[in-house]
Protein backbone atom coordinates (compact mmCIF):
# COMPACT_ATOMS: atom_id res chain seq x y z
CA UNK A 1 0.00 0.00 0.00
CA UNK A 2 2.40 2.66 0.91
CA UNK A 3 4.52 1.67 -2.35
CA UNK A 4 1.28 2.17 -4.18
CA UNK A 5 1.32 5.85 -2.12
CA UNK A 6 4.38 6.83 -3.04
CA UNK A 7 4.25 5.81 -6.55
CA UNK A 8 0.87 7.61 -7.03
CA UNK A 9 2.13 10.99 -5.29
CA UNK A 10 5.52 10.71 -7.07
CA UNK A 11 3.21 10.64 -10.38
CA UNK A 12 1.08 13.50 -9.13
CA UNK A 13 4.38 15.62 -8.44
CA UNK A 14 5.35 14.74 -11.91
CA UNK A 15 2.60 15.60 -13.58
CA UNK A 16 1.84 18.63 -11.42
CA UNK A 17 5.17 20.02 -12.86
CA UNK A 18 4.39 19.11 -16.04
CA UNK A 19 1.15 20.61 -16.56
CA UNK A 20 2.78 24.18 -14.98
CA UNK A 21 5.04 26.00 -17.81
CA UNK A 22 9.02 25.41 -17.63
CA UNK A 23 10.01 28.01 -15.14
CA UNK A 24 6.73 28.02 -13.41
CA UNK A 25 8.25 26.31 -9.94
CA UNK A 26 11.37 28.87 -9.63
CA UNK A 27 10.69 31.80 -7.11
CA UNK A 28 10.36 34.51 -9.88
CA UNK A 29 12.73 37.22 -7.56
CA UNK A 30 15.62 34.32 -8.88
CA UNK A 31 14.56 34.33 -12.12
CA UNK A 32 14.71 38.27 -12.20
CA UNK A 33 17.69 38.83 -9.92
CA UNK A 34 19.56 35.96 -10.67
CA UNK A 35 18.71 34.63 -14.17
CA UNK A 36 17.59 37.64 -15.75
CA UNK A 37 20.24 39.70 -13.99
CA UNK A 38 17.16 42.41 -13.48
CA UNK A 39 16.93 43.48 -16.96
CA UNK A 40 13.67 43.45 -18.69
CA UNK A 41 15.48 43.17 -22.40
CA UNK A 42 17.03 39.57 -20.38
CA UNK A 43 13.75 38.13 -19.54
CA UNK A 44 12.84 34.56 -21.14
CA UNK A 45 9.26 33.99 -21.05
CA UNK A 46 8.71 29.78 -21.49
CA UNK A 47 6.06 27.33 -22.63
CA UNK A 48 6.03 24.32 -23.41
CA UNK A 49 4.21 24.42 -26.99
CA UNK A 50 5.40 26.08 -30.24
CA UNK A 51 5.58 30.08 -30.55
CA UNK A 52 2.76 31.91 -31.43
CA UNK A 53 4.21 32.34 -34.71
CA UNK A 54 5.35 29.11 -35.64
CA UNK A 55 7.26 29.11 -38.77
CA UNK A 56 10.66 27.77 -39.49
CA UNK A 57 10.63 26.20 -35.84
CA UNK A 58 9.38 22.56 -36.55
CA UNK A 59 11.26 20.00 -37.06
CA UNK A 60 10.87 16.24 -38.18
CA UNK A 61 9.15 13.60 -36.13
CA UNK A 62 12.10 12.23 -34.65
CA UNK A 63 12.54 15.07 -32.69
CA UNK A 64 10.41 15.83 -29.24
CA UNK A 65 9.56 19.52 -28.67
CA UNK A 66 10.59 20.09 -24.98
CA UNK A 67 9.20 24.32 -25.28
CA UNK A 68 9.81 27.47 -26.76
CA UNK A 69 11.52 31.07 -25.18
CA UNK A 70 10.76 34.31 -26.07
CA UNK A 71 13.41 36.75 -24.60
CA UNK A 72 12.62 40.44 -24.65
CA UNK A 73 10.42 41.85 -26.77
CA UNK A 74 10.22 39.55 -29.16
CA UNK A 75 13.97 39.94 -29.20
CA UNK A 76 15.05 35.87 -29.90
CA UNK A 77 12.55 33.14 -30.22
CA UNK A 78 14.01 29.86 -29.52
CA UNK A 79 12.78 25.88 -29.52
CA UNK A 80 13.89 23.08 -27.96
CA UNK A 81 13.61 19.78 -29.02
CA UNK A 82 15.20 16.30 -27.38
CA UNK A 83 16.09 13.13 -29.99
CA UNK A 84 17.42 9.99 -29.57
CA UNK A 85 19.33 10.00 -33.04
CA UNK A 86 23.01 10.74 -32.90
CA UNK A 87 24.60 14.14 -33.37
CA UNK A 88 25.97 14.17 -36.39
CA UNK A 89 22.67 12.07 -37.95
CA UNK A 90 20.36 14.63 -35.74
CA UNK A 91 21.92 17.92 -37.72
CA UNK A 92 21.74 16.62 -40.96
CA UNK A 93 18.04 15.49 -40.35
CA UNK A 94 17.00 18.64 -39.24
CA UNK A 95 18.74 20.61 -41.73
CA UNK A 96 17.20 18.64 -44.56
CA UNK A 97 13.87 19.04 -42.99
CA UNK A 98 14.04 22.74 -43.12
CA UNK A 99 16.32 23.19 -46.48
CA UNK A 100 12.55 20.99 -47.56
CA UNK A 101 10.97 24.10 -45.98
CA UNK A 102 13.07 26.78 -48.34
CA UNK A 103 15.70 27.39 -45.62
CA UNK A 104 19.21 28.12 -46.97
CA UNK A 105 22.46 28.63 -45.42
CA UNK A 106 23.84 32.04 -44.92
CA UNK A 107 27.62 32.75 -43.85
CA UNK A 108 28.00 34.93 -40.99
CA UNK A 109 31.39 35.79 -39.62
CA UNK A 110 31.65 34.64 -36.18
CA UNK A 111 33.41 36.34 -32.73
CA UNK A 112 35.06 33.29 -30.96
CA UNK A 113 33.00 32.77 -27.99
CA UNK A 114 34.51 34.33 -24.58
CA UNK A 115 34.23 31.52 -22.22
CA UNK A 116 34.75 28.17 -24.02
CA UNK A 117 32.84 25.11 -22.45
CA UNK A 118 34.96 21.92 -22.60
CA UNK A 119 33.30 19.35 -25.02
CA UNK A 120 33.00 18.96 -28.51
CA UNK A 121 31.51 22.37 -30.35
CA UNK A 122 27.75 22.18 -30.87
CA UNK A 123 26.79 21.24 -34.78
CA UNK A 124 25.56 24.54 -35.84
CA UNK A 125 23.77 26.68 -38.89
CA UNK A 126 23.07 29.50 -39.90
CA UNK A 127 19.70 29.91 -42.11
CA UNK A 128 17.55 32.28 -44.37
CA UNK A 129 14.80 32.58 -46.03
CA UNK A 130 13.03 35.47 -47.78
CA UNK A 131 15.10 37.84 -45.32
CA UNK A 132 13.91 35.67 -42.50
CA UNK A 133 16.66 33.82 -40.13
CA UNK A 134 16.63 30.73 -38.39
CA UNK A 135 19.68 29.19 -36.38
CA UNK A 136 20.09 25.70 -35.35
CA UNK A 137 22.24 23.56 -33.42
CA UNK A 138 22.97 20.34 -31.85
CA UNK A 139 24.40 19.98 -28.83
CA UNK A 140 25.52 17.11 -26.88
CA UNK A 141 24.62 17.30 -22.89
CA UNK A 142 25.53 14.66 -20.64
CA UNK A 143 24.74 12.02 -23.45
CA UNK A 144 21.33 13.51 -24.74
CA UNK A 145 21.15 15.46 -27.78
CA UNK A 146 19.32 18.79 -27.78
CA UNK A 147 18.09 20.52 -30.92
CA UNK A 148 17.98 24.69 -30.50
CA UNK A 149 16.17 26.22 -33.46
CA UNK A 150 16.29 30.71 -32.92
CA UNK A 151 14.84 33.09 -34.59
CA UNK A 152 15.47 36.60 -34.97
CA UNK A 153 14.64 39.74 -36.82
CA UNK A 154 17.69 41.67 -38.22
CA UNK A 155 17.21 45.76 -38.09
CA UNK A 156 16.88 47.05 -40.42
CA UNK A 157 15.52 43.94 -42.47
CA UNK A 158 18.22 42.44 -44.49
CA UNK A 159 18.12 39.95 -47.70
CA UNK A 160 19.62 36.68 -47.71
CA UNK A 161 23.25 36.43 -48.08
CA UNK A 162 23.71 40.22 -47.63
CA UNK A 163 26.38 41.16 -45.29
CA UNK A 164 25.11 42.69 -42.00
CA UNK A 165 26.05 46.39 -41.77
CA UNK A 166 29.22 47.41 -39.72
CA UNK A 167 28.34 48.37 -37.03
CA UNK A 168 28.09 51.56 -36.85
CA UNK A 169 28.17 53.81 -33.75
CA UNK A 170 26.56 56.97 -33.57
CA UNK A 171 30.37 58.54 -33.26
CA UNK A 172 30.78 57.09 -37.05
CA UNK A 173 33.96 55.55 -35.33
CA UNK A 174 34.59 52.81 -37.44
CA UNK A 175 36.82 55.48 -39.40
CA UNK A 176 39.53 57.72 -37.88
CA UNK A 177 38.51 59.62 -34.73
CA UNK A 178 40.32 62.30 -35.54
CA UNK A 179 39.93 62.47 -39.26
CA UNK A 180 36.02 62.39 -37.79
CA UNK A 181 35.99 65.35 -36.11
CA UNK A 182 38.61 67.34 -38.48
CA UNK A 183 35.59 66.46 -41.65
CA UNK A 184 32.98 68.12 -39.07
CA UNK A 185 35.46 70.91 -38.52
CA UNK A 186 35.40 71.16 -42.13
CA UNK A 187 31.31 71.20 -42.29
CA UNK A 188 30.95 73.97 -40.08
CA UNK A 189 28.61 76.54 -41.99
CA UNK A 190 30.10 79.73 -42.76
CA UNK A 191 28.26 82.52 -41.29
CA UNK A 192 28.47 86.53 -41.32
CA UNK A 193 27.15 88.81 -39.38
CA UNK A 194 26.19 92.37 -40.38
CA UNK A 195 29.06 95.70 -40.69
CA UNK A 196 26.74 96.97 -37.25
CA UNK A 197 27.77 94.27 -35.24
CA UNK A 198 31.38 94.14 -33.62
CA UNK A 199 33.18 90.79 -32.85
CA UNK A 200 34.00 91.51 -28.78
CA UNK A 201 36.36 88.49 -28.80
CA UNK A 202 38.08 86.79 -31.35
CA UNK A 203 36.37 83.42 -31.79
CA UNK A 204 37.64 80.75 -30.43
CA UNK A 205 37.49 78.01 -33.59
CA UNK A 206 35.51 75.05 -33.11
CA UNK A 207 35.19 73.08 -30.29
CA UNK A 208 34.75 69.40 -29.66
CA UNK A 209 31.80 67.83 -28.01
CA UNK A 210 32.97 64.58 -28.81
CA UNK A 211 34.10 62.78 -32.12
CA UNK A 212 30.91 63.22 -33.67
CA UNK A 213 29.74 66.78 -32.43
CA UNK A 214 31.43 70.12 -32.39
CA UNK A 215 30.51 73.70 -31.43
CA UNK A 216 31.34 77.13 -32.35
CA UNK A 217 31.27 79.68 -29.99
CA UNK A 218 31.13 84.13 -31.13
CA UNK A 219 30.93 86.55 -29.09
CA UNK A 220 28.86 89.92 -30.35
CA UNK A 221 27.39 93.22 -29.47
CA UNK A 222 24.80 94.46 -32.24
CA UNK A 223 22.27 97.00 -32.23
CA UNK A 224 20.22 94.58 -33.67
CA UNK A 225 17.38 92.09 -31.63
CA UNK A 226 18.49 88.40 -31.12
CA UNK A 227 15.24 87.72 -33.71
CA UNK A 228 16.54 90.03 -36.04
CA UNK A 229 20.04 88.42 -35.87
CA UNK A 230 18.43 84.86 -36.26
CA UNK A 231 16.44 86.15 -39.42
CA UNK A 232 19.72 87.53 -41.14
CA UNK A 233 22.18 83.91 -40.15
CA UNK A 234 18.94 81.79 -41.48
CA UNK A 235 19.17 82.78 -45.32
CA UNK A 236 22.87 81.73 -45.06
CA UNK A 237 22.35 78.64 -43.59
CA UNK A 238 19.42 77.71 -46.36
CA UNK A 239 22.02 79.12 -48.84
CA UNK A 240 24.60 76.56 -48.07
CA UNK A 241 21.97 73.34 -48.13
CA UNK A 242 20.48 73.72 -44.48
CA UNK A 243 17.04 72.71 -44.36
CA UNK A 244 15.68 74.35 -41.12
CA UNK A 245 13.19 71.92 -38.53
CA UNK A 246 12.39 74.06 -35.90
CA UNK A 247 12.85 77.61 -34.09
CA UNK A 248 12.36 79.26 -31.04
CA UNK A 249 12.67 82.67 -29.81
CA UNK A 250 12.75 83.28 -26.06
CA UNK A 251 13.88 86.64 -23.56
CA UNK A 252 17.25 84.53 -23.28
CA UNK A 253 17.75 82.09 -26.04
CA UNK A 254 16.87 82.69 -29.91
CA UNK A 255 17.26 79.94 -32.24
CA UNK A 256 16.70 77.10 -34.93
CA UNK A 257 17.66 73.77 -35.62
CA UNK A 258 18.94 72.53 -39.03
CA UNK A 259 19.50 69.17 -41.18
CA UNK A 260 21.88 68.72 -44.14
CA UNK A 261 22.16 65.65 -46.42
CA UNK A 262 25.13 65.65 -48.22
CA UNK A 263 25.04 63.86 -51.73
CA UNK A 264 27.10 60.85 -50.74
CA UNK A 265 23.99 60.09 -48.10
CA UNK A 266 25.50 61.36 -45.39
CA UNK A 267 23.53 64.02 -42.23
CA UNK A 268 24.87 66.65 -40.26
CA UNK A 269 22.33 68.28 -37.77
CA UNK A 270 23.13 71.81 -36.61
CA UNK A 271 21.97 74.42 -33.69
CA UNK A 272 22.12 77.87 -34.18
CA UNK A 273 21.65 79.33 -30.73
CA UNK A 274 21.37 82.97 -30.00
CA UNK A 275 22.07 83.72 -25.78
CA UNK A 276 21.16 87.99 -25.38
CA UNK A 277 23.72 88.71 -22.05
CA UNK A 278 22.10 92.12 -22.14
CA UNK A 279 23.85 95.39 -23.73
CA UNK A 280 23.53 94.15 -27.11
CA UNK A 281 25.82 91.46 -26.58
CA UNK A 282 25.22 87.96 -27.50
CA UNK A 283 27.04 84.63 -27.68
CA UNK A 284 25.98 83.15 -31.06
CA UNK A 285 26.77 79.39 -30.96
CA UNK A 286 26.52 76.64 -34.03
CA UNK A 287 26.43 72.88 -32.57
CA UNK A 288 27.14 70.64 -35.31
CA UNK A 289 26.84 67.29 -35.14
CA UNK A 290 26.88 64.07 -37.41
CA UNK A 291 24.88 61.47 -35.86
CA UNK A 292 22.72 59.65 -38.74
CA UNK A 293 24.03 56.34 -40.15
CA UNK B 1 -4.26 8.82 8.11
CA UNK B 2 -3.80 7.93 4.14
CA UNK B 3 -4.54 11.61 3.24
CA UNK B 4 -1.97 13.03 5.72
CA UNK B 5 0.40 10.04 4.16
CA UNK B 6 -0.51 10.87 0.73
CA UNK B 7 0.00 14.89 1.21
CA UNK B 8 3.50 14.07 3.13
CA UNK B 9 4.94 11.79 0.74
CA UNK B 10 3.51 14.27 -2.14
CA UNK B 11 5.17 17.22 -0.44
CA UNK B 12 8.40 15.61 0.09
CA UNK B 13 8.94 14.20 -3.25
CA UNK B 14 8.32 17.95 -4.50
CA UNK B 15 10.67 19.30 -2.02
CA UNK B 16 13.18 16.69 -2.76
CA UNK B 17 13.08 18.05 -6.52
CA UNK B 18 14.42 21.10 -5.32
CA UNK B 19 17.34 20.06 -3.83
CA UNK B 20 19.81 22.41 -2.88
CA UNK B 21 19.90 24.74 -5.67
CA UNK B 22 17.52 27.39 -6.66
CA UNK B 23 16.54 26.35 -10.15
CA UNK B 24 16.47 22.83 -9.31
CA UNK B 25 12.52 22.53 -9.85
CA UNK B 26 13.05 22.89 -13.73
CA UNK B 27 13.53 19.99 -15.79
CA UNK B 28 16.79 18.87 -17.05
CA UNK B 29 15.69 19.27 -20.74
CA UNK B 30 14.36 22.94 -20.04
CA UNK B 31 17.51 23.97 -18.17
CA UNK B 32 19.76 22.23 -20.77
CA UNK B 33 18.12 24.42 -23.43
CA UNK B 34 14.67 27.03 -22.23
CA UNK B 35 17.65 28.37 -19.75
CA UNK B 36 20.23 28.36 -21.61
CA UNK B 37 19.21 31.24 -23.86
CA UNK B 38 19.27 33.18 -20.51
CA UNK B 39 23.12 32.40 -20.44
CA UNK B 40 24.29 32.24 -23.77
CA UNK B 41 27.16 29.73 -24.29
CA UNK B 42 28.27 29.79 -20.89
CA UNK B 43 27.53 26.78 -18.42
CA UNK B 44 24.31 27.39 -16.29
CA UNK B 45 24.72 29.47 -12.99
CA UNK B 46 24.89 27.59 -9.30
CA UNK B 47 22.19 28.88 -8.28
CA UNK B 48 21.88 28.90 -4.44
CA UNK B 49 19.95 30.51 -1.11
CA UNK B 50 23.61 30.50 0.55
CA UNK B 51 25.39 34.44 1.52
CA UNK B 52 28.71 34.81 -0.68
CA UNK B 53 31.29 34.55 2.01
CA UNK B 54 32.61 37.78 0.93
CA UNK B 55 29.14 39.92 2.40
CA UNK B 56 28.99 37.59 5.32
CA UNK B 57 29.25 40.60 7.72
CA UNK B 58 26.72 42.81 4.97
CA UNK B 59 23.91 43.64 7.23
CA UNK B 60 21.10 44.74 4.96
CA UNK B 61 18.30 46.79 6.61
CA UNK B 62 14.92 45.34 7.06
CA UNK B 63 13.42 46.87 4.09
CA UNK B 64 15.64 44.24 2.09
CA UNK B 65 15.02 40.48 1.66
CA UNK B 66 17.84 38.04 1.02
CA UNK B 67 16.84 36.40 -2.93
CA UNK B 68 20.37 33.98 -3.26
CA UNK B 69 23.44 34.26 -5.15
CA UNK B 70 24.42 32.84 -8.54
CA UNK B 71 28.23 31.80 -9.45
CA UNK B 72 29.25 31.79 -13.00
CA UNK B 73 32.18 30.39 -14.46
CA UNK B 74 34.26 33.15 -16.50
CA UNK B 75 37.39 31.64 -17.22
CA UNK B 76 40.41 30.10 -15.56
CA UNK B 77 43.19 31.34 -13.52
CA UNK B 78 45.05 28.18 -14.31
CA UNK B 79 45.14 24.27 -14.54
CA UNK B 80 42.72 23.93 -11.71
CA UNK B 81 41.33 27.45 -10.72
CA UNK B 82 38.56 28.73 -12.00
CA UNK B 83 37.72 32.19 -11.99
CA UNK B 84 34.39 33.08 -11.28
CA UNK B 85 31.49 36.49 -11.29
CA UNK B 86 29.62 35.70 -8.26
CA UNK B 87 25.55 37.72 -7.73
CA UNK B 88 24.33 38.36 -4.89
CA UNK B 89 20.61 39.75 -4.92
CA UNK B 90 18.30 41.16 -2.66
CA UNK B 91 14.48 42.81 -3.17
CA UNK B 92 13.11 45.71 -1.81
CA UNK B 93 10.04 47.44 -2.14
CA UNK B 94 12.37 51.02 -1.99
CA UNK B 95 13.01 53.24 -5.27
CA UNK B 96 16.06 52.30 -7.00
CA UNK B 97 17.82 56.01 -5.70
CA UNK B 98 16.44 55.19 -2.26
CA UNK B 99 17.92 51.28 -2.21
CA UNK B 100 21.03 52.36 -3.56
CA UNK B 101 21.60 55.35 -1.00
CA UNK B 102 20.38 51.88 1.80
CA UNK B 103 22.85 49.60 0.11
CA UNK B 104 25.79 51.89 0.39
CA UNK B 105 24.99 53.15 4.15
CA UNK B 106 24.42 49.44 4.48
CA UNK B 107 27.76 48.72 3.18
CA UNK B 108 29.57 51.84 4.87
CA UNK B 109 27.93 50.73 8.59
CA UNK B 110 29.73 47.28 7.85
CA UNK B 111 33.17 48.41 7.27
CA UNK B 112 33.48 48.83 3.64
CA UNK B 113 34.41 52.53 1.85
CA UNK B 114 32.23 53.31 -0.65
CA UNK B 115 34.19 54.59 -3.94
CA UNK B 116 32.38 56.95 -6.34
CA UNK B 117 32.74 56.41 -9.84
CA UNK B 118 34.87 59.65 -11.21
CA UNK B 119 32.16 62.18 -12.26
CA UNK B 120 29.18 59.73 -12.03
CA UNK B 121 27.95 62.14 -9.28
CA UNK B 122 27.96 65.21 -12.51
CA UNK B 123 26.11 62.14 -14.56
CA UNK B 124 23.06 64.50 -15.95
CA UNK B 125 21.10 61.88 -17.92
CA UNK B 126 20.07 58.45 -16.02
CA UNK B 127 18.51 55.99 -16.71
CA UNK B 128 17.77 52.45 -15.37
CA UNK B 129 20.56 50.97 -16.21
CA UNK B 130 22.83 52.75 -14.17
CA UNK B 131 26.18 51.93 -14.07
CA UNK B 132 27.56 50.05 -10.42
CA UNK B 133 28.99 51.60 -7.98
CA UNK B 134 32.20 49.77 -6.35
CA UNK B 135 32.44 49.69 -2.42
CA UNK B 136 35.80 48.70 -0.86
CA UNK B 137 36.71 46.67 2.22
CA UNK B 138 40.55 44.51 2.84
CA UNK B 139 41.50 45.63 -0.76
CA UNK B 140 38.66 43.84 -2.50
CA UNK B 141 36.11 45.30 -4.78
CA UNK B 142 32.48 44.66 -4.53
CA UNK B 143 30.29 46.08 -7.20
CA UNK B 144 26.21 46.72 -6.55
CA UNK B 145 23.17 48.26 -8.73
CA UNK B 146 19.78 48.56 -7.99
CA UNK B 147 17.20 48.04 -10.63
CA UNK B 148 13.61 48.16 -10.99
CA UNK B 149 11.78 45.15 -12.46
CA UNK B 150 8.04 43.92 -11.77
CA UNK B 151 7.28 46.83 -9.51
CA UNK B 152 10.00 45.91 -7.34
CA UNK B 153 13.95 46.99 -7.15
CA UNK B 154 17.06 44.22 -7.06
CA UNK B 155 19.86 45.17 -5.61
CA UNK B 156 22.46 42.85 -7.44
CA UNK B 157 26.08 42.85 -5.80
CA UNK B 158 28.76 41.33 -7.99
CA UNK B 159 32.16 40.16 -6.93
CA UNK B 160 35.04 38.76 -8.85
CA UNK B 161 36.53 36.03 -7.85
CA UNK B 162 40.13 34.56 -8.50
CA UNK B 163 40.40 37.76 -10.46
CA UNK B 164 42.34 40.23 -9.35
CA UNK B 165 42.41 42.41 -12.50
CA UNK B 166 40.32 45.39 -10.71
CA UNK B 167 42.78 47.75 -9.13
CA UNK B 168 39.97 50.30 -7.74
CA UNK B 169 40.52 49.58 -4.18
CA UNK B 170 44.05 49.57 -4.19
CA UNK B 171 44.30 53.24 -5.77
CA UNK B 172 43.28 56.27 -3.83
CA UNK B 173 40.32 57.44 -4.04
CA UNK B 174 39.39 59.69 -7.31
CA UNK B 175 38.73 63.06 -6.37
CA UNK B 176 34.84 64.11 -7.79
CA UNK B 177 34.81 67.27 -10.38
CA UNK B 178 35.17 70.38 -8.76
CA UNK B 179 33.89 73.19 -11.36
CA UNK B 180 31.31 74.77 -8.90
CA UNK B 181 28.36 73.88 -11.13
CA UNK B 182 27.60 70.57 -9.36
CA UNK B 183 24.64 72.05 -7.19
CA UNK B 184 22.83 73.07 -10.18
CA UNK B 185 23.49 70.34 -12.45
CA UNK B 186 20.08 68.54 -13.37
CA UNK B 187 19.97 64.43 -13.15
CA UNK B 188 17.24 63.43 -16.09
CA UNK B 189 15.62 60.34 -15.98
CA UNK B 190 14.97 59.03 -19.12
CA UNK B 191 11.81 58.44 -20.22
CA UNK B 192 9.77 55.09 -20.42
CA UNK B 193 8.88 53.17 -23.68
CA UNK B 194 4.77 53.62 -24.25
CA UNK B 195 5.45 50.49 -26.09
CA UNK B 196 7.21 48.69 -23.56
CA UNK B 197 6.11 50.35 -20.14
CA UNK B 198 10.05 49.91 -19.42
CA UNK B 199 12.28 52.97 -18.77
CA UNK B 200 14.94 52.74 -21.91
CA UNK B 201 18.90 52.45 -21.37
CA UNK B 202 21.31 54.99 -22.47
CA UNK B 203 23.45 53.71 -25.03
CA UNK B 204 26.14 55.74 -24.92
CA UNK B 205 26.75 59.22 -23.78
CA UNK B 206 28.37 60.57 -20.75
CA UNK B 207 28.89 64.27 -18.63
CA UNK B 208 32.16 66.50 -19.54
CA UNK B 209 32.46 69.81 -17.90
CA UNK B 210 35.58 73.05 -17.60
CA UNK B 211 35.52 76.39 -18.16
CA UNK B 212 32.28 77.10 -16.80
CA UNK B 213 30.44 74.82 -19.15
CA UNK B 214 28.51 71.36 -18.86
CA UNK B 215 27.84 69.32 -21.99
CA UNK B 216 25.78 66.11 -21.31
CA UNK B 217 25.12 63.56 -24.23
CA UNK B 218 22.91 60.48 -24.36
CA UNK B 219 21.64 58.08 -26.78
CA UNK B 220 18.86 55.98 -26.31
CA UNK B 221 16.08 53.77 -28.08
CA UNK B 222 12.72 54.87 -27.98
CA UNK B 223 9.24 54.37 -30.05
CA UNK B 224 7.93 58.36 -29.30
CA UNK B 225 8.32 61.55 -30.80
CA UNK B 226 11.00 64.02 -30.53
CA UNK B 227 8.38 66.97 -29.16
CA UNK B 228 7.07 64.10 -26.63
CA UNK B 229 10.76 63.13 -24.95
CA UNK B 230 11.82 66.96 -24.89
CA UNK B 231 8.59 67.91 -22.87
CA UNK B 232 9.76 64.42 -20.76
CA UNK B 233 12.83 66.05 -19.75
CA UNK B 234 11.47 70.00 -19.53
CA UNK B 235 9.51 68.45 -16.76
CA UNK B 236 11.99 67.53 -14.99
CA UNK B 237 14.11 70.75 -15.60
CA UNK B 238 11.30 72.63 -14.17
CA UNK B 239 11.03 70.61 -11.01
CA UNK B 240 14.75 70.93 -10.44
CA UNK B 241 14.36 75.09 -9.95
CA UNK B 242 15.70 76.21 -13.61
CA UNK B 243 13.15 78.67 -15.07
CA UNK B 244 11.94 78.36 -19.14
CA UNK B 245 12.65 80.50 -21.44
CA UNK B 246 11.82 78.90 -24.96
CA UNK B 247 11.08 75.43 -26.06
CA UNK B 248 10.63 74.07 -29.58
CA UNK B 249 9.91 71.33 -31.29
CA UNK B 250 10.35 70.04 -34.92
CA UNK B 251 9.77 66.75 -37.59
CA UNK B 252 13.17 65.32 -36.18
CA UNK B 253 14.45 68.13 -33.37
CA UNK B 254 12.64 69.12 -30.08
CA UNK B 255 14.03 71.13 -26.98
CA UNK B 256 13.84 73.84 -24.45
CA UNK B 257 16.30 77.01 -23.10
CA UNK B 258 16.64 77.32 -19.00
CA UNK B 259 18.39 79.89 -17.19
CA UNK B 260 18.97 80.01 -13.55
CA UNK B 261 20.09 82.24 -10.83
CA UNK B 262 21.63 82.04 -7.67
CA UNK B 263 23.35 84.04 -5.54
CA UNK B 264 24.83 86.15 -8.77
CA UNK B 265 25.27 83.50 -10.92
CA UNK B 266 23.50 83.07 -13.93
CA UNK B 267 23.05 79.64 -15.51
CA UNK B 268 21.45 79.43 -18.94
CA UNK B 269 21.10 75.69 -20.28
CA UNK B 270 19.79 74.53 -23.77
CA UNK B 271 18.15 70.59 -23.87
CA UNK B 272 18.16 69.44 -27.22
CA UNK B 273 16.16 66.44 -28.82
CA UNK B 274 17.29 65.01 -31.87
CA UNK B 275 15.47 61.85 -33.64
CA UNK B 276 18.64 61.22 -35.45
CA UNK B 277 16.81 57.40 -37.18
CA UNK B 278 13.90 55.34 -37.02
CA UNK B 279 13.18 55.68 -33.06
CA UNK B 280 17.15 56.16 -32.12
CA UNK B 281 17.48 59.63 -29.71
CA UNK B 282 20.38 61.54 -29.15
CA UNK B 283 20.00 64.09 -25.96
CA UNK B 284 22.56 66.95 -25.50
CA UNK B 285 22.15 69.39 -22.22
CA UNK B 286 24.48 72.69 -22.68
CA UNK B 287 24.94 74.38 -19.12
CA UNK B 288 27.07 77.14 -19.53
CA UNK B 289 27.35 80.33 -17.01
CA UNK B 290 26.55 83.68 -18.22
CA UNK B 291 29.22 86.25 -17.73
Amino acid sequence: MRKFIIAVSATACSVAALAQEPFQCVNPDVLNALVFNARVESRLVAKRTLPDVADGYAAPADFTLIGSVVRGANVLTSVGYKTALEARKAFDNLLQFMNAEGWQPEFTPRTPPAVTVAGPPPLAVNLCRNGERRNFLIRDIEGVRYAMISGYETSPPRACNVPAPQQVTLQGMQTNPLAAINALHDSLPQLSFPETARMIAPPPGAENLNTDAVFSVTRIESPDTAATLAGLLSPQLVAQNWSNDAKWSGALSTGSTWIRKTDDGKKYWGTLEILSLGKGIYNVRFTLASWAR
Amino acid sequence: MRRIAFFTVTALSCAAAFGQSLLDCIEPDVARTLLRQGQGAQQPPDITATVPAELSSLRMPREFTWIGSAERITGRLDATTNMSQVTAAWRTSLAPDAARAATAAALAGSGWEIRSQPGMSMNVFRSADQMPQTACRDGKPVNFTASPMDGVTYVLFTIQRNNNSSLICSQPAQPGFVTGLEKYTPHLDLPVDPATGVAVRQQGGGTSSGGGQINARTQFTLQDSPGNVARHFAKQMAGQGWTSDANWSGTLTAGSSWSRRDAGTVLQSTLSVTAVDEHQFVALLHISTLQ
